[in-house]
């Protein structure tokens, strides 16, 4: 009994001393060094816009911190001292930087077959980067229609709808291997008339445009038919559907962007999804391509 | 190869019949409290130097020139046994072994001697035989004697996750462990969530856990085989033991059927943490629940039958908590509940017979079942998700024992999987949004066919090669493929050994696993006609050597592990719910090597072992990290653990483990860029990522200990107190990267821990 009583004490003791949560370990992970990014767009098929950015540490920004990056950090990251060069067989095209790390080539004239390279150097910190892209023939959008389709969901008494874009395209493939990108802009009078604030608005953009990445390998047929469907688009809206022939390179880029959006599993394996970049000595992919634009005006 | 197997075997059945004066000695070891039979029991002919051991069932054969001998039967933690014998004809016998008091030590130097020279001597390499006894002294967390935390505690083993049962051999994957518990695999070995393991401590005989040199007779898995026995249950009389712990309580009823013939033995475990917070109106809705059951009954001088099952669960529920919570009432939903259970079902139905003193067979009927439910219900919507992979398979095993120079083991295996994956149904208005599905069953069958041979083929040299022939039988597919398998023993002299070994292992299942944390979603699948089946090659070589005057054996071995066909997922794969996961599987090689050391100590007062890895593995994937290299993300340098226990008295004992593990490895995000989206709707966040796998969390050291105090040894009911506190020196044991930030320090890396001090206490007893 006594020693029973002995022990019941020791452990009370025992008891007493527990529930300590160690500190937390600081990890020192080297970072990464800042280097110059360079994105790259054709808005419809002549106007190359090219953002010229610095990358920054996996600390100084975090989207489990904040929603927006603060202005302070924009400041640090967009350059606006490069000087962005498009450089093709018989000329060089100086690209007019318009702020926020912006540049644009407003006559951008892309000849299919002909290799380009962009050089970008920042005067401020004296980097030179290169990139390269080749532009390959333009598909031609033959075949292109839509249909709505409206849904509704009767859920816990609330109803739910949703109003779904099918549009349907066709196009002559390629030989060999090749990738495709379709753009779906909700475009305005202003975007078309390419003029700056048409361009502007554009690029903040309103969530209405949609980005699909086609490979040939999932086709059977010389002539790729697919139906595309989005629910980003309302009756009533100018659509333009820009078809664009891409280098495997952004395809891949693409596929790992759509891949990595929103993927619960990723979040749970936490293992590295690695985007491909092109820019020699930078982040980035400078890709040229010659869209094949049709316009839709949506109607129910 | 395929021709001289033929020619060997031939010779081996000749040469039993043509040693006419020859006479074979057999029997079984039993333990003489029990009347349970005893695995590896050790019997010696010291005049001869030649000997044999009993195998899984007690049953050993001698087939020994006609004359008197003196046979020594030993085995460690029982008093030895001398028969006097004149051989002039077969003879069968039952050996009885008592145990011995923990203080006796000049007998117990007999009994680890005649061990550690078997171990010596034998060609048998990358084996660890677990005392069950002596893992119940070892303290771990919240007092549950955990088997999968001892092994952990063994050179080439590693664990997963800090506080996690799961376990990753000589640089292996964490799928590619052959665990069976009575011959039936458990597809899962875990509890609460991968923390504790399945196996009831009280419900368990014996364990053997190999690394390497794989006998022909086992297969499926590249990295190790755990080999789990159950109790048989006592022969002699009834028992009662248990135990209550600050997680969950235990309880085992063993005794005999008819004495002397057959025995049973059940024991059960069940948490109840969920049922100590309800008495104070607080909510823990989850448990988890075994059962062992064990029977065994003796037909006749040459048959016997066993028949043993474990079902085991894991269940989560949620009866309580739905109506209060916010969230659900700003979504409308009203009453939410959700749940899953989770476990195993495996059944062992087995048949002994002796065709004669040297041949020896088991035939075993196998059904496992590994099942996962998950419920939700919310209004008058439910859903279910499920999926289950159930096994039958047959399989028979032959030991024919020629005499102390060859023995020849054969037989075969066959297993029918059933895989039945991502099962959904919904009712109610969520009909609507998810579509009821049940994805048509996958078949697969393996097949194995196996023969070995041990061989003394000198004095000082002992071999056992074999041959396994495997295969897995599925849809537009078909797998063979043969796995030889060999090892050696040089002997020095009775204290010192050289070993090499050999292997090539096959696996036609593979693991889809979201994490290593035990999750309800983790699948098991076959090999399709697309993902081929992972095959290893093996080598490793050893010392051995014996040292009589601590009572302690030293091993250091060296191995080298080449891997093909490993599987991973593409980066951003999705596979839950996902029909077409096949597609996001790749294939690629690895290679682990290293060295391990082991100096163990398994009688007398101070017992334990002290254990060294230094280890190396890596990853060679097309698709993953640029098509480099890389590490293992379980590639832990360095591990260390040093286990201790000491019998102050019969009474007191206290026990102590320190363990140093280099951290996992991960991936971390080293910066990031801006892009703008293809659509130029935005712009994106781009993560830079570092070499996969380059980074390791901080190694982490522990040091546990335990007190077991016993009450007097001659009362009927015996008890013990265990006391023991984990992660004593509240070291850090990082299990994860997060972001932190001070506005002193801004932001930073840090790393919290899996737990720090816990102590625990529990009460075990037996009548």
């Amino acid at each position: 009994m006594k020693n029973t009583i002995l022990i019941s004490l020791i452990m009370s003791m025992i008891f007493m001393l527990a529930s300590c949560i160690p500190e937390p370990v600081d990890l020192e992970i080297p970072q990464a060094e800042p280097k110059l990014v360079v994105a790259s767009q054709m808005i419809f098929d002549q106007i190359l816009l090219v953002q010229v950015s610095r990358s920054f540490g996996a600390l100084e920004f975090s989207e489990e911190q904040s929603d927006t990056l603060n202005q302070e950090l924009l400041n640090q990251i967009l350059v606006d001292s490069a000087r962005v060069v498009l450089i093709s067989y018989n000329q060089t095209d100086t690209l007019i930087g318009v702020g926020s790390g912006l540049y644009l080539g407003l006559n951008t004239e892309l000849i299919a077959g002909q290799t380009y390279q962009l050089s970008v150097y920042d005067s401020v910190t004296e980097e030179l980067v290169f990139a390269e892209s080749e532009v390959l023939p333009q598909a031609e959008l033959n075949e292109l229609d839509y249909s709505f389709s409206f849904d509704s969901i009767t859920f816990q008494d609330t109803v739910f709808r949703d109003t779904a874009l099918a549009v349907s395209i066709g196009f002559d493939d390629f030989l060999d291997e090749n990738y495709y990108m379709v753009n779906m802009y909700r475009v305005s009078l202003d975007t078309a008339n390419n003029n700056l604030e048409g361009l502007a608005s554009t690029l903040i953009g309103d969530g209405g445009n949609t980005t699909f990445a086609l490979t040939d390998q999932l086709y059977t047929e010389q002539t790729i038919r697919d139906t595309l469907v989005t629910t980003q688009f309302r009756p009533g809206d100018t659509v333009a559907v820009a078809l664009s022939h891409i280098s495997p390179t952004y395809y891949q880029y693409l596929s790992t962007r759509s891949r990595s959006a929103g993927s619960i599993f990723v979040s749970l394996l936490g293992e590295p999804v690695s985007y491909p970049s092109n820019v020699d000595g930078g982040y980035g992919m400078f890709n040229l391509h010659l869209p094949n634009i049709r316009f839709l005006i949506l109607r129910e | 190869m395929s021709k001289l197997l033929p020619c060997c075997l031939a010779f081996l059945l000749f040469a039993g019949s043509l040693s006419a004066q020859n006479f074979t000695l057999s029997g079984y070891v039993r333990d003489g409290g029990s009347g349970e039979a005893m695995t590896g029991a050790t019997i010696h002919v010291p005049s001869i130097r030649r000997g044999a051991y009993t195998n899984n069932y007690g049953f050993f054969s001698l087939t020994l020139p006609e004359g008197n001998y003196q046979v020594v039967i030993s085995y460690l933690g029982f008093r030895p046994d001398t028969l006097d014998v004149g051989l002039f004809e077969n003879q069968a016998v039952e050996v009885d072994l008592s145990p011995q008091s923990a203080t006796m030590d000049e007998v117990q130097i007999f009994a680890s001697s005649d061990a550690y020279e078997r171990e010596v001597k034998s060609p048998q390499m990358s084996q660890i035989r677990v005392d069950v006894n002596q893992m119940k002294l070892i303290p771990t967390l919240a007092g549950e004697p955990d088997l999968m935390k001892v092994v952990q505690l063994l050179p080439g083993v590693t664990k997963g996750g800090e506080g996690t049962t799961s376990i990753l051999v000589r640089g292996g994957d964490p799928d590619q462990n052959l665990i069976l518990l009575d011959e039936a695999v458990v597809y899962n070995v875990s509890h609460l969530f991968g923390f504790f393991s399945v196996f009831n401590a009280d419900a368990l005989k014996d364990l053997t856990v190999i690394k390497g040199g794989f006998p022909a007779q086992y297969g499926g898995r590249l990295s190790s085989v755990l080999d789990i026995s159950m109790n048989e249950g006592n022969m002699r009389e009834y028992h009662v033991k248990g135990g209550i712990g600050l997680l969950s309580s235990r309880l085992t009823v063993e005794g005999p059927i008819v004495k002397e013939k057959g025995s049973f033995s059940i024991s059960g475990r069940r948490s109840y943490i969920d049922q100590v917070f309800k008495v104070i109106g607080q909510t823990v809705p989850y448990y988890f629940y075994d059962v062992n059951a064990k029977a065994n009954y003796r037909i006749g001088e040459k048959d016997r039958l066993y028949f043993s099952t474990y079902l085991g669960d894991d269940v989560l529920y949620t009866p309580e908590l739905s109506v209060e919570v916010d969230s659900s009432e700003q979504l409308g939903l009203g009453e939410v509940d959700f749940g899953f259970r989770l476990g195993n079902l495996t059944s062992t139905l087995r048949w002994n017979h002796l065709f004669n003193e040297r041949l020896f067979a088991n035939t075993s009927a196998i059904f496992t079942r590994f099942q996962y439910d998950i419920n939700g219900s919310f209004a008058d919507n439910q859903i279910f998700i499920g999926s289950d992979v159930l096994d039958l398979g047959l399989k028979s095993d032959f030991g024919y024992f020629i005499n102390p120079s060859h023995t020849l083991r054969f037989g075969g295996q066959g297993i029918q999987h059933r895989f039945r994956p991502n099962v959904l149904s919904a009712d109610g208005d969520i009909g609507q949004l998810l579509q009821d599905r049940e994805v048509e069953s996958i078949w697969a069958t393996e097949l194995a066919l196996y023969v070995q041979h041990e061989w003394q083929m000198l004095d000082n040299l002992r071999v056992n090669y074999g041959l396994r022939l495997s295969g897995a039988v599925v849809p537009e597919a078909l797998y063979p493929g043969l796995e030889p398998r060999a090892s050696l023993v040089y002997t020095l002299n009775d204290r010192n050994s050289f070993k090499f070994g050999y292997a090539v292992m096959r696996q036609y299942l593979h693991l889809v696993s979201s994490s290593t944390v035990a999750l309800p979603t983790d699948l098991w699948y076959p090999v399709t006609k697309d993902v081929k089946p992972q095959t290893s090659n093996q080598f490793a070589a050893s010392f051995t050597h014996h040292f009589p005057g601590i009572q302690s054996l030293f091993t250091v071995e060296a191995y080298y592990k080449q891997m093909n066909n490993l599987t991973e997922y593409r980066e951003g794969a999705n596979l839950i719910l996902n029909d077409d996961f096949q597609s996001e599987l790749i294939q690629g090689a690895g290679e682990a090597y290293g060295v391990e050391l082991l100096l163990k100590r398994d009688e007398g007062r101070f017992t334990g072992w002290v254990g060294y890895t230094l280890a190396f593995s890596q990853r060679f994937f097309d698709e993953l990290n640029g098509g480099n290299p890389f590490w293992a993300k379980y590639d832990r340098r360095h591990d260390l653990s040093v286990v201790s226990l000491y019998k102050i008295t019969d009474r007191l004992s206290v026990s102590a483990v320190y363990t140093y593990l280099s951290g996992p490895r991960f991936t971390p995000q080293i910066g990031q860029y801006l892009a703008p989206s293809p659509g130029l709707n935005g712009v994106e966040l781009i993560p830079i990522y570092a070499e996969r796998n380059s980074v390791r969390l901080t190694a982490a050291n522990r040091f546990d200990v335990s007190l077991t105090f016993r009450n007097k040894v001659h009362k009927r009911l015996k008890s013990e107190w265990t006391a023991g506190v984990y992660n004593v020196l509240n070291a850090p044991t990082p299990i994860r990267v997060n972001i932190a930030y001070t506005p002193e320090r801004g932001t930073y890396y840090t790393q919290p821990s899996f737990l720090g001090r816990v102590a625990s206490i529990a009460w075990n007893f037996e009548f």
